[in-house]
């Protein structure tokens, strides 16, 4: 089923067109991986997707919903999570928390309940600290759930992030440059969280620039440039397309 | 001139002291702050009892130094203020400083319906709140999309409009005359009319504050606040709708503020426009800041030190406003997070001067971003 689809979508930054016509789609359970120098319009077309930007043109379809003028907040209770180049983390939460927050729109107690501890909401909170261990413990977090997340080691931080975007129950999960700083060991292991999300059931669509994770992860792979979409495909294939080089290496390299 | 000069030596004297002071301090509250993140859920609870039970017993130890008391019932009432203002500031991340209205409008309301009407202080009450409510809805609407230095200049215009209606609309309000003559809260026939009886009554209102803050704070939506607080961008698109969150914080506090001006009003007997002007408000958000923003012992503390830190300073006079003046400019500098800061509570102490500058932001990562 197909659970993404964009068309024609477009984002213009005054002159700058940072997002040109991308048609994109993505199938439910696949891991699709979007590539594309620095600058070439990777975020913003998460951004596009999540509804922080909306596009100058063209249409963007979740299931069954096209997500005009949806609110980031809306979109996320759809069913698309996300993590972020640049971490986001809150920063005055542990890790437990950030990831108890995660749950909120998965939860709906009102004031009074939640003061008064109302029946409603003590079931609801039981549920959410039991979720979010729960996530916390699939990767591997749990010893250390209650260090303050923003001070912990980077690797760990983006797998913060990742437990995050989980904990708001997502169908699709866009991953921002998740192995970004790491190092090999570190890239590794990250390889493998991303493939155990993915055989929990969600479909991932992530953006990464370390060629032997992307080859190793991708059912298919989306090449951005110039926020044009220049090609799309099965990793043997992009990595032996001329186009791709040419973008990577530029037209001299590619000779 | 010798005198100017032996003021400043004096100044200068008091700021050398001071820094020390606070650099020892400093120590202290980390330590404590460990302390308290490190003890178990018995240990804690057995602590506030002891401090419930401290409270209790407090006054009927001082019940013959009615200064004593006197001073007491406003560290309790400034506790509710401060923790009212928290609630926006801490919580939702608003830098409100127009507080004060809110205040203002609690003590109003009560001041009017006791005074012209007759109405008995237990509905003057809910009432003030309701009412101070409805006007955190009011300028909480407006100023969503305002963040930081625009919604502090915003929130000051209220409360200094809101002043001038107070001083202008005389049929209603008396204006810079004030209303005279509220009278003493009355249950069934028990009135309430000493210090002793209006500390209790103040008590079980910082108590009911407390619980709230408390609740709220860890609750769905109390994460939800923080998120909003922390990053805005990051909060929504975990599925957090930060305006509506943010209002419920506006309304929150404002209600809060609106028992403090009630309580006030009975209190004291009588309200005019000058109890609630700017410097209210400033000094209002210095207990927050300087407890600790968000961080509920913190905000307490805050609100605790600095309504007896003037009052001890009355002998001298002369240096009293200075002092607080230069101890609040040093905390800013050596301890920007507060006293008792939010993620130190949470064992963050350790590292408090390491890692990551964006924890410990205080009053500093509120602004623009
Ligand atoms: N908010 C913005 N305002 C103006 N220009 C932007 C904004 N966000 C991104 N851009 C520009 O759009 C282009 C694509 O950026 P981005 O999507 O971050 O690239 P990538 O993630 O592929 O490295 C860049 O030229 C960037 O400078
Ligand atoms: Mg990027």
């Amino acid at each position: 089923m197909r659970i993404l689809e964009t068309k024609n979508v477009t984002k213009a930054f005054g002159g700058l067109v940072a997002v040109n016509d991308v048609d994109f789609h993505i199938e439910e359970g696949e891991i699709v991986s979007l590539i594309g120098p620095n600058g070439a319009g990777k975020t913003t077309f998460f951004n596009l997707i999540t509804g922080i930007y909306e596009p100058t043109k063209g249409e963007i379809k979740f299931l069954d919903q096209f997500l005009k003028k949806s609110k980031p907040y809306e979109i996320t209770k759809l069913g698309i999570g996300r993590t972020f180049q640049n971490i986001r983390l809150f920063s005055s939460m542990t890790v437990l928390e950030n990831v108890m927050a995660g749950q909120y729109c998965r939860t709906k107690a009102d004031l009074f309940s939640a003061i008064f501890k109302l029946p409603n909401a003590r079931k609801e909170e039981d549920r959410v600290m039991e979720k979010s261990l729960e996530i916390l413990d699939f990767l591997d977090l749990k010893k250390i759930k209650d260090e303050i997340a923003v001070s912990l080691p980077y690797g760990y931080q983006r797998r913060v992030e990742i437990a995050r975007a989980l904990a708001t129950e997502p169908k699709l999960l866009l991953l921002d440059e998740p192995a970004a700083g790491m190092n090999t060991g570190e890239k590794k292991e990250m390889q493998g969280i991303i493939r155990k999300i993915r055989d929990k059931g969600f479909t991932i669509l992530v953006i990464e620039h370390d060629m032997k994770l992307v080859m190793g992860i991708s059912d298919r792979i989306v090449v951005l440039d110039y926020g044009n979409k220049i090609a799309e495909g099965l990793p043997q294939e992009i990595q032996h397309n001329e186009r791709v080089i040419e973008a990577y290496l530029g037209k001299g390299g590619a000779a | 001139m010798a005198n100017l000069s032996r003021v400043l030596f004096n100044l200068v004297l008091a700021t050398a002291i001071l820094f020390g002071l606070i650099k020892i301090l400093s120590k202290a509250f980390d330590f404590v702050a460990r302390y308290i993140s490190s003890i178990d859920k018995k240990t804690k609870r057995f602590i506030n009892i002891g401090i419930a039970l401290m409270v209790a017993i407090w006054p009927i130890v001082f019940i013959n130094q009615p200064y004593v008391l006197r001073t007491s019932i406003i560290v309790l009432l400034y506790i509710v203020l401060a923790l009212s203002l928290n609630i926006v500031l801490g919580f939702a991340g608003q830098l409100s400083i127009g507080h004060s209205a809110f205040y203002a409008i609690g003590a109003y309301v009560t001041a009017l319906l006791t005074v012209n009407f007759q109405i008995s202080f237990w509905i003057a009450l809910p009432t003030s709140a309701l009412i101070a409510a409805l006007f955190g809805l009011l300028l909480g609407i407006p100023t969503l999309r305002l963040k930081g230095d625009y919604l502090a200049i915003t929130t000051i215009g209220f409360g200094e409009i809101l002043r001038l209606v107070l001083i202008n609309w005389t049929n209603l309000t008396r204006g810079p005359a004030g209303i005279p003559g509220i009278p003493f809260p009355k249950i069934f026939g028990f009135m309430i009319n000493t210090n002793l009886r209006y500390y209790y009554l103040i008590l079980v209102l910082v108590m009911f504050t407390i619980f709230v803050s408390y609740r709220l704070l860890n609750s769905r939506l109390g994460r939800g606040l923080i998120a909003v607080r922390d990053d805005e961008i990051a909060a929504e698109a975990m599925g957090i709708k930060s305006t509506y969150l943010k209002i419920l914080a506006f309304v929150l506090g404002a209600a809060f503020a609106g028992i403090a001006g009630s309580f006030f009003a009975t209190y004291i007997h009588y309200v005019n426009p000058d109890n609630f002007n700017y410097m209210e408000s400033v000094l209002i958000l210095c207990m927050v800041v300087l407890g600790g923003v968000g961080s509920i012992p913190g905000v307490i503390l805050g609100a605790t030190v600095l309504t007896i830190i003037p009052e001890a300073l009355r002998d001298i006079a002369t240096y009293r406003y200075a002092i607080y003046g230069i101890l609040l400019i040093l905390m800013m500098i050596i301890r920007p997070q507060g006293m008792l800061s939010m993620a130190s509570l949470k064992g963050g102490a350790k590292s408090e001067n390491s890692g990551n500058k964006k924890r410990n932001k205080g009053l500093r990562g509120l602004s623009g971003s």
